[in-house]
């Protein structure tokens, strides 16, 4: 799966590519207008992760020419400006999702999961592994052809595990990524770990294969049951 | 008191007195004028008389004349002696119109080779009395007209000539400076009223200047700080990932991304403070408060129910207020997860909505500190990571753009909110 980074910020670029290229995905890079107007010309891509203020022109003229050409390509808008206007226009010109900066890898990495889940899986929207199905439009989960009923809360939170699978998720994001950024004070870690903790006894009761890990003074970790 | 009502009144006052007085002396100077007149013509006559009895010696038989005006008498010296001459005012009974009339008369005393008269003249005042009457009547006459049409006219000219002023003055009004758009004044001829509104128009444009600058300068100011805040935290995040990670290193690399976290957050809450306070949320909707406060709730509903909380919803009327829908949600959202987060286990929260506002009640752990600064923690003050923090000086600078009132009291542990909008 190709996904293009059109960035200025050569960290940020650096940060985002090992990131997803951990995740099998192919990244190109782009950190001007041109050079992103010219690879979107030659190549095609599952996605774009797309930054608003390049340094010779806006990437919202990138997303018209690109929506001009019909192409279908998934885009992600990040934007430091954090201003309501630029997600507004983002938005109302084709793209996919929009994330004010600083974002975490986690989240982005998420959202381009499912945007390339989304473009890809038309009709089937559905996730496996191994035994674990979860059937998106219905919000259906199964492990081992067994039906297991979560709360609105751990399904979020399971989404969120399984688009970053075999990562390691600090435990403020997924407080931040269940409660939104409107949150002034994120201390509800106790909810948390009791809703991790019903989510992974939900899962083991039928053996699913890929359960919930605790890593050490970090977070948890979505890799294959031990 | 307006402008126009204030020059009205002082016109008004000016022009009732100079005119009353006008009215009052004018009237007196010909009522006097034409009673000299009378009594001119009265002595008039008297000279005339007596210059008659000296060619005719037969005077005394004019007497049969008397009827119309005139009467002689003989009288002794010593009676001519008391006689001083005098005009006097009386009445007459006009036996026709069975009427007292007012007369003039004059008397007086002569003498001549026949000896002493005494002779009474007199003058019918009906006449003169009718022609003061008139002029009476067409001075109060003149009086009311002139003062109604120049009061009229007068503030009619005065709307007339302020109308530019009063066109200016609402066009400022509905100013917003959020709104980016500079005033088009009607042009006017008055030079004052053109000066007026050639500074409002540099006043505005400075003002939309700097107003732009500051916005740029948070923008940027913003970008400046999230871009390293973002790569600070994305390497803390390859960082996490790292599988030769030591417990230690691990509990180092969660604390800084949770302090990372916090700034960003911090950042964010600024930012948005800024944002409130230079008016940058301008759309407006109409907000159904109870659908709001219900959608927040139903997302919070797992974690109310993890903390054992009560929840009442009272509906004593119907909320809606018009504002700005992120800014409600914020609003709404912050009092909500103030009142949850400060909670206790199996505590409650009762809101209650009216047409006007809404009540927020929780229960909360004992409140340690001075309850006089309850009150400053409104404003920005975040150092403690427990306190109450940007959360609700976002709310108060909410309340404060659209001026809803909020007041904050803490009984026996029960914290109670009052919003009226």
């Amino acid at each position: 799966m190709k996904v293009l980074i059109i960035e200025d910020e050569p960290e940020m670029l650096n940060s985002i590519t090992s990131y997803l290229a951990k995740s099998g995905y192919v990244c190109e890079i782009a950190s001007t207008y041109d050079e992103a107007d010219e690879k979107l010309w030659l190549y095609e891509y599952d996605c774009i992760i797309l930054d608003i203020s390049l340094p010779d022109g806006s990437g919202l003229d990138i997303l018209k020419e690109l929506k001009k050409s019909k192409s279908t390509t998934g885009v992600i808008i990040v934007s430091a400006r954090n201003s309501l206007d630029d997600k507004i226009k983002g938005l109302n010109l084709g793209a996919d999702d929009y994330l004010p900066k600083p974002f975490h890898l986690t989240e982005l990495h998420a959202r381009v999961n499912a945007i390339i889940r989304r473009k890809q899986f038309k009709g089937n929207n559905e996730i496996i592994l191994q035994n674990l199905v979860i059937d998106l439009d219905n919000k259906n989960i199964s492990v081992n052809n067994h039906e297991i009923t979560l709360t609105k809360k751990e399904y979020e939170l399971l989404l969120f595990f399984v688009s970053n699978k075999n990562r390691v998720i600090s435990k403020t994001f997924l407080a931040e990524h269940i409660w939104g950024d409107n949150t002034d004070q994120v201390d509800s870690y106790d909810f948390l770990y009791s809703q991790i903790k019903n989510l992974r006894k939900k899962l083991k009761e039928f053996a699913s294969i890929y359960n919930i890990q605790a890593v050490y003074g970090l977070g948890y970790k979505f890799c294959l049951a031990e | 008191m307006k402008l126009l009502n204030i020059t009205t009144k002082y016109f008004l006052v000016l022009l009732l007195t100079i005119l009353t007085l006008w009215t009052a002396v004018f009237y007196f100077v010909i009522k006097n004028k034409i009673s000299e007149n009378v009594d001119e013509f009265l002595d008039n006559k008297k000279l005339e008389i007596i210059r008659e009895t000296e060619s005719s010696p037969d005077f005394l038989n004019w007497k049969l004349s008397y009827k119309s005006d005139f009467k002689i008498e003989k009288i002794t010296p010593q009676e001519a002696d008391t006689i001083k001459e005098h005009f006097s005012k009386i009445w007459i009974l006009e036996p026709l119109e069975n009427d007292l009339e007012p007369y003039r008369q004059l008397t007086t005393s002569f003498s001549n080779k026949q000896g002493y008269f005494k002779l009474t003249l007199t003058t019918s005042l009906v006449e003169s009395n009718e022609l003061i009457g008139t002029i009476l009547i067409t001075v109060i006459l003149l009086y009311f007209v002139l003062v109604i049409s120049v009061a009229y006219l007068n503030r009619k000219l005065l709307q007339k000539l302020w109308q530019p002023f009063y066109s200016t003055l609402n066009q400022v009004k509905k100013y917003h400076l959020e709104q980016h758009r500079s005033i088009n004044f009607d042009s006017t001829n008055v030079v004052e009223f053109r000066e007026l509104n050639e500074t409002i128009s540099q006043l505005i444009k400075n003002n939309l200047q700097t107003y732009r600058n500051q916005k740029q300068f948070i923008e940027n100011a913003s970008h400046e700080i999230q871009t390293p805040l973002a790569i600070a935290g994305s390497k803390a995040e390859l960082l996490m990932e790292n599988p030769d990670l030591t417990a230690g290193q691990a509990e180092l690399i969660d604390s800084i991304t949770d302090n990372l976290n916090r700034l960003s957050r911090l950042n964010k809450s600024l930012l948005l403070l800024s944002k409130i306070q230079n008016n940058q949320f301008p759309k407006t909707e109409k907000i159904d408060v109870e659908a709001t406060i219900k959608r927040i709730f139903n997302d919070l509903d797992e974690l109310i129910a993890f903390k054992r909380i009560t929840f009442r919803l009272v509906s004593k009327g119907k909320a809606v207020v018009k504002m700005n829908p992120d800014l409600a949600e914020i609003l709404f959202g912050n009092l909500v997860r103030n009142a949850l987060y400060h909670n206790t286990e199996n505590g409650f929260i009762h809101l209650i909505i009216r047409d006007n506002g809404i009540v927020i009640e929780n229960s909360s752990l004992p409140f340690k500190g001075d309850t006089d600064h309850l009150f400053e923690r409104f404003i920005k003050n975040s150092s403690n990571k427990n306190s109450y923090g940007l959360g609700l000086a976002i709310v108060k600078s909410i309340c404060d753009f659209y001026h809803f009132t909020i007041s904050y009291t803490i009984k026996k542990n029960i914290h109670k909110i009052i919003l009226q909008f």
